[in-house]
């Protein structure tokens, strides 16, 4: 499947031969400079500590900037508490990446607006859509950017989760959540 | 407008030749990639049975995956009056993806997440003000037919015989993006 390849400005002078791989990287560059990554199987959170992959990352280029769209249903797990679900953009270079998330949540019963985050390195930092409502579902759509280090020159965009609660319920997110990246101009 | 056409591998290795034909995929494709459905005029929906309107569509080719975004502003006439949305694709057995919906106003309208060609009920629609919903939702295409539309259907959930109205200005967008 189509993976993106820089083209240098010495691959397309005018004395520079039409490569099979220059020709395939005009092609293919448009469709892989976008990516969707879909959870594929429900994920029970019961980690208060930690976020953990949740099976949503998509392999990006280093050097660019992204905008990140994302949607997750998830759902506590019952009981009278008041779980919350723990959310994190996470980039290959933690230290150097830079980028801002905004998610807003809302469940069946009352309206939660939450802001993720808006600082520099707002991702790759938990986030927190809490409390909510046990034995119901709710929604997180997600709206962001990131700018990613020249370092590495191939990395990775993924969307972590873990259970934020105030007692001892789980919370599931479920399959059909997704992660979409989109690389864009900056300047 | 631009069609988006798959280019084989035999039209880009080194051998093959430059062809017009060629450069106009090459020009177009990023172009036809992403596509646009705008609502022109004012729906109104008075039918208190399944999602069978179509609102807003945009034309997409098969065996790709699409990120369909849609803002909506929608207002009702009296209290008690709702609104249904359906996002329909070409073939509605074999294509799979979900869809999520947001309510931004204040009001506290439940949001959604569905199957793609499901209705989605949306209960007593705030009348004090027009409500803006946001439609998120991931497709993705059977290869067949090879080619289709995405569209979002509309109809009134309906309480109290209110006409529900969808608002000029809505539109959605179906970008086709890298699922592997």
């Amino acid at each position: 499947m189509p993976t993106y390849s820089p083209i240098s400005a010495g691959q397309i002078d005018e004395d520079s031969p039409v490569t099979t791989a220059l020709k395939t990287a005009v092609r293919d560059n448009p469709f892989a400079r976008r990516k969707v990554s879909v959870l594929t199987s429900n994920q029970v959170y019961t980690n208060n500590d930690t976020v953990v992959a949740t099976g949503m990352s998509v392999s990006v280029p280093g050097g660019a900037t992204y905008r990140i769209c994302a949607g997750v249903k998830a759902a506590t797990g019952g009981g009278g508490g008041a779980a919350g679900l723990r959310l994190r953009v996470v980039t290959s270079d933690v230290i150097n990446d830079v980028g801002a998330v905004y998610l807003y949540g809302k469940s069946v019963t009352s309206l939660h607006t939450v802001l993720l985050g808006t600082l520099t390195n707002g991702i790759n930092g938990d986030v927190f859509l809490a409390p909510v409502e046990n034995g119901v579902d709710y929604i997180n759509l997600i709206e962001g950017y990131a700018i990613l280090d020249a370092t590495p020159a191939v990395g990775t965009i993924a969307l972590w989760a873990a259970q934020h609660t105030h007692d001892a319920d789980s919370v599931t997110a479920y399959a059909g959540s997704f992660l979409a990246v989109y690389m864009v101009d900056q300047t | 407008m631009p069609t988006y056409s798959a280019i084989p591998d035999s039209d880009v290795d080194a051998d093959s030749p430059l062809t017009p034909e060629l450069f106009t995929l090459l020009r177009d494709n990023p172009i036809a990639m992403d596509k646009i459905g705008i609502l022109a005029a004012d729906q109104t929906y008075n039918d208190d049975a399944t999602a069978n309107d179509t609102t807003m569509d945009v034309t997409v080719v098969g065996g790709k995956t699409y990120h369909v975004h849609a803002v909506l502003a929608v207002t009702a006439a009296n209290s008690g009056a709702g609104i249904r949305f359906k996002l329909v694709t070409p073939d509605p057995t074999n294509d799979v993806g979900t869809m999520y919906l947001v309510e931004v106003s204040a009001y506290l309208t439940p949001s959604m997440i569905s199957t793609i060609n499901t209705d989605h009920t949306i209960d007593d629609i705030e009348t004090a003000f027009t409500n803006l919903f946001t439609i998120d939702a991931y497709v993705t295409l059977d290869a067949t037919p090879a080619s289709g539309d995405i569209e979002l259907w509309a109809s009134q959930k309906d309480a109290h015989a209110s006409n529900t109205v969808l608002l000029a200005g809505s539109f959605m967008t179906a970008m086709m993006v890298d699922a592997t």
